[in-house]
C-alpha cells in the first residue's frame, strides 16, 4: 500500500547532484516551483520536462525508483485534468451528449496536470539526492537569518528531519495495523463513505498511540544525550564549492531562458 | 525482490508447529499468507482439501486466527470488552451470543470479565493488553492459531502464563501455529519443528527428529536448548557424558546419571 511512497527516501550516490551543498538544491527547488507556477505556455513545459530528464540523468538514481514516486501524484494530476477538462466554460472542442470539452479547458488543465507533475518530479529529484540531515541542514542555514528575529530555526530543522524520519516508520506501522485489523475481519473499502470513516478508527487510534509513544522514547532518548544543552557545533560544515557555483549559473541561465519563453522573445 | 519462494507445506489438524529461523528467513510472511492477509502470486493454498482462491481469503481468516508481533499495538477501543468484540463484531454476530463470546475469551486468557471490561485496553500493563489481543483473536473461534513471536518483550512470569495458555488451547484441539526464536519454549509445545532459511523450509519433521540435527542447526545459527548446552559442555570434559538430550527433564536424569556412575569426577 505504501511501497510508492518514495518522497523523503534518499539513495545514496557520488554524482554532481549528489555532491551539491544542500543550499544550493533547495534554491533551486524553490526556483523552479516559483516558475512552475508562473509559466503559461507550453513550450515552457516542454522546456522543464527537458531540464527535468537532464536532472534525472545527472542524478543517476534508477528510473523505477524515480517513476515509482510520482505514481501517488498521478491520480491527483489526473483528477485536475478532469475536473478542468469538464467544468471550464469555453470554446468547444468536443462534445459528447451533455458532456462538452472546451480548448480553454483542456489547455488549463494540461497546463495544471503538468505543473503537478512537474513539481513533485523536482522535489523528488532533490529527496532522492539528499539525505534528510543534510537537507534539514541546509534549511537551517537558509532560515538562520530569522533566529535573530528570536524565530527558533534550529528547533524547526529538528523537527523536519524527525518528521522525515518517521515518515517510513510510520508508513510500516499503519501497514501492519491495517494488516492486524483485517485479520480480525475489519472491512476498510466496504460500505459508505461514513461507514468507511468509522472503519479507519481501529487503525488511526493504534497509530496515534504509537506516535505518542515514540515521541516520547525519543524525546527521552535525545535529553539524555544532552539535546538543548547549549548550542549545536557540526561535524561537517557546509560550504559552496566549484559545483554550486556551476549550479547557479545554470540556473540563471535557465531563467533567462524562462523569461525569454514567457514572454515570446524567441517565437 | 522475492518474498518466499518455494514452500510446500502440509499442516495436519491439531499440530502444535513450531517455526525457527533467523530474522528475514520468512517467517512472518509465512505466517501472513497462511492466514490469507497476503494474497499469494503463485501457487495455491489447500484448505480442508478445498482451494482457497485469493477472492476467497475472507473465509480462510474467520477460521485461522494470527497474533501478530506486538500485538498489544493493535488494541484502539476505549475498553477492553469493546476492542475484544471488534473481530466477532465484523462477523455480524451480536447481543447475547457476542457477550458471550467477549466473557468467554476473555476467560480463556486468564482475565477476569467482570474485573477488566470496563477497563480502557492502554490502562492495562504490557503482559495483560498482549493478552487483551490474544483474547480479541480468540473471540474469533479460530481451528487454527498462527501466533508470531507472541512471547517477546514479556516478563518470565509474562511468559510463563501465556505459554501454559497455549499448551491448554492446543489440548483443546486448535492446532497451533507458533513462530520463535526461543527453541527452548518451543521444544516443550511443540510437536513439530519447522526451520526456515531465506525463504525456504529447510528442516521439517517431529520435534525429536529436528534436534537430531544439532549441526545444521547450528549453521543457520540457532542456538541449542539450555539442557543441551550444559550437556554439551560436560562432553568436551568427558566423552561419555550423552548430548542428545535436548528436554530439562532427559538432560536431569542424564546428569544424575553421570554423577552417579562417575563420569563426571575429574580424572586426576
Amino acid at each position: 500500500m505504501f511501497e510508492g511512497l518514495i518522497i523523503g527516501l534518499y539513495i545514496p550516490g557520488s554524482s554532481h547532484l549528489h555532491k551539491l551543498d544542500p543550499r544550493t538544491k533547495l534554491i533551486g527547488l524553490i526556483l523552479f516551483i516559483i516558475l512552475l507556477f508562473l509559466q503559461t505556455n507550453y513550450l515552457i513545459i516542454a522546456l522543464n520536462t527537458v531540464f527535468l530528464g537532464l536532472l534525472l540523468i545527472m542524478a543517476k538514481v534508477p528510473l523505477k525508483s524515480f517513476l515509482k514516486g510520482l505514481k501517488p501524484i498521478l491520480f491527483f494530476a489526473s483528477l485536475t485534468l478532469l475536473i478542468h477538462l469538464f467544468f471550464t466554460p469555453g470554446s468547444t472542442l468536443l462534445s459528447f451528449g451533455k458532456i462538452t470539452i472546451t480548448s480553454e479547458g483542456a489547455y488549463r488543465g494540461g497546463l495544471m496536470a503538468t505543473r503537478l507533475v512537474l513539481l513533485i518530479g523536482y522535489s523528488t529529484i532533490l529527496t532522492l539526492t539528499t539525505s534528510p540531515i543534510q537537507l534539514t541542514y541546509g534549511l537551517e542555514k537558509i532560515l538562520n537569518p530569522l533566529s535573530k528575529a528570536g524565530i527558533p530555526v534550529t528547533q524547526f530543522a529538528m523537527m523536519v528531519s524527525i518528521a522525515l524520519r518517521f515518515l517510513p516508520t510510520l508508513a510500516l506501522e499503519a501497514d501492519k495495523l491495517i494488516k492486524a485489523q483485517v485479520s480480525r475481519g475489519a472491512q476498510l473499502n466496504e460500505g459508505s463513505l461514513i461507514k468507511r470513516g468509522y472503519s479507519l478508527v481501529p487503525i488511526i487510534v493504534p497509530l496515534f498511540v504509537s506516535t505518542f509513544r515514540r515521541a516520547e522514547e525519543l524525546a527521552v532518548a535525545m535529553e539524555t544525550r544532552c539535546y538543548g544543552g547549549g548550542e549545536r557545533t557540526r561535524m561537517y560544515e557546509l560550504s559552496f564549492k566549484r559545483v554550486d557555483y556551476m549550479a547557479f549559473g545554470v540556473m540563471v541561465v535557465y531563467l533567462a531562458m524562462f523569461f525569454a519563453l514567457q514572454c515570446n522573445l524567441l517565437i | 525482490m522475492k518474498a518466499l519462494k518455494d514452500i510446500n507445506l502440509k499442516i495436519y489438524r491439531s499440530e502444535f508447529i513450531g517455526v525457527m529461523g533467523a530474522t528475514g528467513s520468512g517467517k512472518s510472511t509465512l505466517m501472513q499468507v497462511l492466514n490469507g492477509i497476503l494474497p499469494i502470486q503463485e501457487g495455491k493454498i489447500y484448505f480442508e482439501n478445498q482451494e482457497i482462491k485469493n477472492k476467497d481469503l475472507k473465509k480462510l481468516r474467520r477460521k485461522i486466527g494470527l497474533l501478530f508481533q506486538f500485538s498489544e499495538h493493535q488494541l484502539f477501543a476505549e475498553t477492553v470488552e469493546k476492542d475484544v468484540a471488534f473481530g466477532p463484531q465484523n462477523q455480524g454476530i451480536a447481543g447475547a451470543e457476542l457477550c458471550k463470546l467477549v466473557q468467554e475469551s476473555l476467560e480463556a486468557v486468564g482475565l477476569s470479565y467482570l474485573k477488566y471490561k470496563d477497563r480502557s485496553p492502554f490502562s492495562l500493563s504490557g503482559g495483560e493488553q498482549r493478552r487483551v489481543a490474544l483474547a480479541g483473536v480468540l473471540a474469533l473461534n479460530p481451528q487454527i492459531l498462527i501466533l508470531d513471536e507472541p512471547t517477546v518483550g514479556l516478563d518470565s512470569q509474562g511468559k510463563k502464563e501465556l505459554l501454559s495458555l497455549l499448551k491448554e488451547m492446543h489440548q483443546k484441539g486448535i492446532t497451533v501455529i507458533m513462530v520463535s526464536h526461543k527453541i527452548d519454549e518451543l521444544i516443550k509445545l511443540a510437536t513439530r519443528l519447522l526451520v526456515l532459511k531465506e525463504g525456504k523450509i529447510v528442516l521439517d519433521g517431529p520435534v525429536a527428529e529436528v534436534m537430531k540435527q544439532k549441526e545444521s542447526l547450528h549453521k543457520m545459527g540457532l542456538e541449542l536448548p539450555l539442557g543441551q548446552k550444559i550437556l554439551k559442555m560436560l562432553k568436551e570434559k568427558n566423552e561419555n557424558v550423552r548430548d542428545d538430550f535436548y528436554l530439562m527433564q532427559d538432560v536431569e536424569k542424564e546428569i544424575v546419571r553421570c554423577a552417579r556412575s562417575g563420569i563426571l569426577c575429574s580424572k586426576d
